[in-house]
């Protein structure tokens, strides 16, 4: 057992905090991590790219599943996966094979078990759901050593409770993904330019109709009657007749492009007012007014932010915060309402995703309901907490929630009215965790019991 | 645990009678904080803060820490410290001003000085520094000043306690590199407070509220050195350099300014 003593935060670089690093060797191991560090805690790790602290446990332990990767074909298109492979070997062993995963996020620097523990989304959310509906089971080491592989057959309290549970039901140690199949590994893409949020959101709604991925970006720095003025991507896997010339010799072929790296970390912040108003009115001015049945790859398509390795750093040593909020269909205009304050309020956001998205799940603690989505990129500075805490109201008061995944700052008496499921949840936790062994800094932060 | 934003669920204040004190304290409200220890020379003279906060929804226990008596007051720290849970700040900031000449006169007044002021703030954060590397986070902060940065003929044993307490601070957030403990010196000038009360204005004079700012920011960023204001930071970069006799000319046209306010 190889174990450090390390200080870590999470994607946003807001405050660090020092744990025992354990990089799980066999199985067996866990239950004496766990009881070692039974007075702090500990929680699992994958990449560390949730934006705050969920994987973190302050003076505890961190279990990380580096030495666990191994990718199983089982038959009818469905592999078993170890919680500490990344997507980006998911999708490098799956592609050249004609296969895709059910759900990708905007990175692919993101193991199995932290996207199980976040129920994650992607672009097609409004079609195909979150990760967890493409599960065939979950296999899970609870605290007290028992290994269990969990399904919504069998023991679904458990299974619900495990996916988007974040960490908090045992040490997620492999899963069973049903894959999707596909003929290339290219993407038919539609791009098309709104020039208001109104005009986006029915553009949106009216694509989503005919293809299984969407995104927008949104430019909410403009105001007045650019407000929430963006681009819509539309896209679907090309089929073999879509690709022609050269592509069409190995049409499965995947070679994600070398990430870069920025060579050092400014010693402020790059990201202000200014700077975010120019990239955002750059961003709307190369975009095509109008583009249907454009080419990319995967990785162009999926994954744009992975060109650059450490992004992040660019927010300078104060760090950000990303703020993921989804609110019910019938809620729109408290979409319109946030996206006006956030553009009149000076906070600057340079990259805004809005996404709608099909019904969710019975996940106990999973963020996606039907409605809509958007996810927000500030720098941390003065005044933000306040600003966010008044918009989690507008959030809740829709019946909306906050994404735990992306959280670093809000208040805990938000949680129960945002997950009405906690109660649920806290039930399996007596049950799997009587002692309480699992916590990370976000539990503690938020309450989670 | 400390948020994004740098907002503390929990904090423990020594010398919570203090209006810098008070005022950070009633910054950190506004937001998620929800248990305050308060140390206080005599409990019986509850601060007016604990009111405040406990009317907000506040968790606030206050307990008896007299820095005077520092040595005798740490075994019921260290209780108040193991039932406290975690931690996110530990706030140092008793503190006495004194007055010089008589402080040179009476030397038990200068000796209690010291006491208060470097040997109380010094073993306190000590004491806190062993509780929070346990947790794994968090931030102290000790007060320091301006005054300790050069020594001036009309307050130089104030200084000298300050001093101590600022390279202590300095080496002690080195000390705790690594274990997620952070620590915070703040180098305020003049400050508007109980303590000055009476004295006339020195240069870059500040209220209670912008050196608690000052401190809460700091906090957020973990920025072990903070002067308040900032200007006093590259101001005293050029006064370091003075040679000897020009800076004492400077301290003492400036102390003869002040008495004739």
């Amino acid at each position: 057992m190889s174990r450090r003593y390390r200080m870590l935060t999470g994607w946003g670089r807001t405050p660090a905090s020092a744990a025992h690093v354990h990089s799980l060797e066999g199985r067996d191991e866990v239950p004496t991590i766990l009881e070692k560090a039974s007075t702090r805690g500990s929680i699992a790790r994958g990449l560390g790219r949730s934006y705050g602290d969920a994987a973190q446990r302050s003076g505890g332990s961190i279990i990380t599943l580096e030495r666990h990767r191994a990718i199983d074909w089982l038959t009818d298109g469905r592999i078993r996966a170890e919680a500490g492979v990344s997507f980006d070997e998911l999708i490098g062993e799956v592609v050249p094979r004609g296969f895709f995963v059910p759900v990708t996020p905007g990175t692919r620097q993101v193991t199995i078990g932290g996207a199980i523990a976040a129920d994650i989304h992607g672009k097609n959310h409004h079609r195909d759901g979150s990760l967890a509906d493409h599960l065939e089971s979950v296999t899970l080491m609870l605290p007290d050593g028992e290994q269990r592989e969990v399904s919504p057959a069998d023991d679904a309290e458990l299974f619900w409770a495990t996916v988007g549970g974040m960490g908090l039901t045992g040490i997620i140690l492999s899963a069973v993904v049903r894959l999707i199949p596909i003929e290339t590994s290219l993407m038919v893409v539609e791009t098309r330019r709104a020039s208001d949020l109104e005009a986006l959101m029915a553009a949106m709604a009216e694509g989503d109709q005919h293809h299984r991925y969407s995104v927008a970006w949104v430019d909410l720095v403009a105001t007045g009657t650019h407000l929430g003025r963006g681009v819509i991507m539309h896209g679907d896997h090309a089929g073999s007749s879509d690709v022609t010339g050269r592509q069409s010799e190995e049409p499965l072929a995947y070679r994600p492009p070398k990430p870069r790296a920025i060579p050092w970390a400014p010693p402020v912040g790059l990201v202000n007012r200014w700077t975010a108003r120019a990239f955002n009115e750059l961003w709307y001015r190369k975009s095509p007014r109008s583009r249907v049945g454009q080419l990319q790859s995967i990785p162009s398509f999926f994954h744009p932010l992975d060109a650059i390795s450490n992004w992040n750093i660019v927010y300078g040593p104060s760090g950000f915060l990303q703020y993921q909020f989804v609110v019910p269909s019938d809620a729109s205009d408290t979409l319109v309402e946030i996206a006006r304050r956030i553009a009149s309020s000076g906070f600057p956001s340079s990259l805004t995703v809005l996404k709608r998205m099909g019904p969710g799940n019975d996940g106990l603690l999973s963020f996606p309901l039907e409605g809509w989505t958007l996810a927000v990129d500030f720098p941390v500075a003065e005044g933000i907490d306040e600003f966010l805490d008044r918009l989690d109201e507008l959030v809740v008061g829709a019946g909306g929630r906050v994404y735990l995944a992306k959280d670093s700052r809000m208040r805990p008496e938000m949680i129960p009215l945002m997950y009405p499921r906690l109660d649920r949840f806290a039930k399996v936790r007596t049950r799997v965790d009587p002692k309480g062994l699992l916590k990370s800094d976000l539990a503690v932060r938020l309450q989670i019991p | 645990m400390m948020d994004a934003a740098g907002r503390p669920q929990s904090v423990l204040v020594l010398g919570a009678n203090s209006d810098i004190a008070a005022a950070a304290l009633r910054v950190w409200a506004k937001g998620p904080l929800a248990a305050a220890y308060l140390g206080v020379r005599d409990p019986a003279d509850s601060p007016g803060i604990a009111g405040e906060l406990t009317a907000g929804g506040c968790e606030v226990r206050v307990f008896r820490f007299d820095a005077a008596q520092a040595s005798s007051h740490l075994p019921e720290l260290s209780a108040v410290l193991d039932r406290a849970g975690d931690l996110d700040v530990g706030l140092i900031a008793f503190g006495i001003l004194g007055d010089q000449r008589e402080l040179e006169e009476d030397l038990s007044s200068a000796e209690r000085l010291m006491t208060v002021n470097a040997t109380a703030t010094i073993v306190a954060s000590l004491a806190l520094a062993k509780e929070m590397k346990k947790q794994g986070h968090g931030v102290i902060v000790v007060i320091s000043s301006v005054a300790g940065q050069r020594p001036r003929r009309d307050n130089f044993i104030y200084g000298a306690s300050k001093a101590a307490v600022d390279a202590h601070g300095r080496g002690l957030a080195a000390a705790l590199e690594g274990s997620g403990v952070e620590v915070v010196v703040v180098r305020p000038g003049f400050v508007h407070s109980k303590m000055t009360e009476g004295m006339a204005d020195a240069p870059f004079a500040v209220s209670a509220e912008r050196a608690a700012r000052a401190i809460v920011k700091a906090v957020r960023l973990r920025r072990t050195v903070t002067w308040v204001p900032w200007i006093l930071g590259p101001l005293f970069a050029v006064l370091r350099l003075l040679p000897e006799a020009v800076w004492r000319r400077l301290a003492e046209r400036q102390a003869a300014r002040r008495a004739t306010g």
